[in-house]
């Protein structure tokens, strides 16, 4: 199959009819070209895929060194590397800047070539970009663990690993603005929207808190607001817009059929450019900040309740009548899994920035649950469906194994699930005990005529004969923490499980591929299955 | 604070307000918000039209 000629003018900014309809008619052309974008992101997404997936394991091990630690602190003790302090860091900035940034990196690129209807140019701009963000996330991750950790959690990396790292972004930022000015799609997709918000926004939080802590660091508890300012905005600007931007395309893409109200999906991306940002602070609640920086947060943490109604609602109807499909699509198992966390955590982690419930579930293993929610069981969860997505249209072949695919689905959510319900109720008990820990729980319990009433509930934990010492409080944790690296090494065996399968694709080992887009042209038995689908009626 | 610091603080928030605005601006003025149902589609073709699936399990597809 030949590769178009992209002769045709971009549409004008203006979307008249007239231009409509003559780019209607050049669609007769999207087959082909659709399989030269894919074919010219192959060499560039395939490396940041692959990256991720490597940093993927490396991180999951980390975890799991971590978690042990907390429960057999003797764990690997005798070497200082591998102690909780370094192993800890070595695990969230692995996962954070490996894995997910690498992952979704890798999307963005696909994502705005598809969007954009033009093939990848300038593939060695962006292999150059995963190149020096390996080598600064390698070099970042060996620093921590030998000890030069900068101590700001989110930016452990020395500020020399961190610039490589804002140099790599800064060439994927370049290199999507350029893409989008040689567009030939005139309609900006919502998706196009989160990803450019991404480009602009990740240098600025990025940028700020390595300046104004790290380089030329501000006076006082100013740093601690900063701080928490990008520790809350990475995920909210970053990761996030990825994780949605990814959603809005696959699963219309993967149901056929568009999204539910494409007024709302818009609506959603405004309120959350002009709330998510004010966020962070509520981090500090109780510390030494201005109360009001604190509640500024937190009001604005409830009125993330607008984009997120929007996305949750345009998520379910968009699927409705449609989750039978959830048996045949991989891709639509695990994104649709990570669009309803979304909803959950956002939901939550809202609720979680009030006084009232920030007071005792804050700094207990309560915000590590809604933590992994967030960034596993929403947006890890978004990236593994688009990889089966997206491979194998880049490298021709289809997925090995049904069975690994199951196993790294089952595996993970029900890791992902288990850990994060038993994690908040371990966290919940210690936050209760940490509020009152001259007091027995049961008896508070019963004052406060929480459950039954009588504190039976929380007999099993130890704390009916009198007050609470806080090394009581450390020991009823360790069932909890016993449980998470249950949890862990459940999701570790779904990670090797698609780290096998993308090796064996990545090596040809799949079945090859029949069409030029589609999963498979063969696609009969599956329509059958479903029959057509008339497009949904639509809001305005 | 040093100088440094304010302009980075103030700068930025300028620069950055001020460019959020534009893209709303140009995004209303180009017409992006005229026609929501035209923009839901845009993601189709007629390759991959509305009501085709196109992602299935491996053993799933015959």
């Amino acid at each position: 199959m030949s590769t178009p000629v992209l002769e045709h003018p971009r549409e004008s900014d203006r979307l008249d009819p007239a231009a409509f309809a003559d780019a209607a008619a050049s669609e007769r052309d999207v087959a082909p070209l659709r399989a030269a974008i894919d074919r010219s992101c192959r060499g560039p997404v395939l490396w940041f895929f692959g990256s991720a997936v490597t940093w993927l394991i490396i991180g999951t091990v980390f975890a799991l060194l971590a978690s042990i630690k907390l429960h057999t602190p003797t764990f690997l003790g005798s070497a200082a590397w591998l102690t909780f302090g370094r192993v800890r860091p070595a695990h969230l900035d692995v996962v954070a800047f490996g894995w997910s940034a690498m992952a979704g990196l890798g999307c963005l690129i696909w994502l705005m070539c598809r969007l954009c209807r033009v093939p990848l140019r300038y593939p060695g701009v962006l292999v150059a970009a995963a190149v020096l963000w390996n080598v600064g996330v390698a070099s970042g991750v060996t620093a921590v663990l030998a000890g030069y950790s900068t101590g700001v959690e989110w930016v452990e990396f020395p500020t020399w690993c961190a610039f490589i790292l804002f140099i790599g972004f800064a060439l994927v930022g370049l290199w999507g603005m350029m893409t989008f000015a040689g567009r030939r799609a005139g309609h900006v997709y919502v998706s196009q929207w989160y990803l450019f918000a991404v480009i602009f926004w990740f240098p600025w939080v990025y940028a700020s808190v390595q300046i104004l802590v790290l380089v030329s660091p501000v006076k006082g508890v100013t740093q601690e607001s900063i701080h928490w300012w990008f520790g809350h905005n990475v995920l909210g600007v970053f990761f996030t817009p990825i994780g949605l931007a990814t959603i809005y395309y696959l699963i219309p893409k993967v149901i056929g059929r568009p999204i539910h109200s494409y007024y709302l999906s818009i609506l959603g991306f405004w309120s959350l450019a002009l709330f998510y940002n004010w966020a962070g602070a509520h981090h500090l609640v109780s510390g030494p900040i201005p109360a009001w920086l604190v509640t500024v947060s937190a009001v604005c943490s409830m009125m993330m309740f607008i984009p997120v109604t929007t996305t949750a609602i345009n998520h379910h109807m968009t699927m409705r009548g449609h989750f039978g499909v959830l048996r045949y699509s991989p891709t639509l198992r695990f994104v649709v899994f990570g669009a309803m966390t979304y909803t959950v955590v956002s939901f939550q982690g809202s609720l979680m920035s009030i006084r009232i419930l920030n007071e005792p579930f804050h700094f207990t293993h309560h915000t590590i649950a809604h933590a992994h929610l967030g960034l596993y069981g929403f947006y890890t969860m978004v990236m593994f469906g688009a990889m089966y997505y997206i491979v194998p249209r880049l490298t021709g072949r289809e997925w090995a194994s049904s069975k690994l695919i199951r196993t790294h689905f089952w595996a993970t959510a029900i890791g992902i699930t288990a850990m994060f319900l038993l994690l908040s109720v371990g966290g919940m008990i210690q936050g209760f005990e940490m509020n009152h820990a001259a007091r027995p729980l049961g008896e508070l319990v019963k004052e406060k005529g929480l459950l039954d009433g009588t504190g039976e509930f929380f007999k099993g934990f130890k704390m009916k004969n009198g007050a609470v010492p806080f090394l009581a409080i450390v020991r009823d944790t360790i069932p909890w923490l016993w449980i998470r690296s249950g949890t862990g090494v459940l999701m570790f065996v779904g990670h090797v499980a698609f780290a096998v399968l993308m090796l064996l694709n990545l090596t040809g080992r799949g079945p090859k591929r029949q069409g030029p887009t589609l999963f498979s042209k063969d696609t009969d038995g599956y329509q059958r299955a479903f029959g057509s689908e008339e497009s949904p009626a639509h809001t305005h | 604070m040093s100088w440094l610091s304010y302009i980075l603080i103030f700068g930025v928030l300028a620069a950055f307000g001020a460019s959020v605005v534009w893209a709303l601006w140009w995004a209303m003025k180009g017409g992006q918000f005229s026609n929501f149902q035209r923009g839901a589609k845009s993601i189709f073709d007629d390759d991959e039209p509305v009501g085709a699936r196109t992602d299935a399990f491996p053993d799933t597809r015959h």
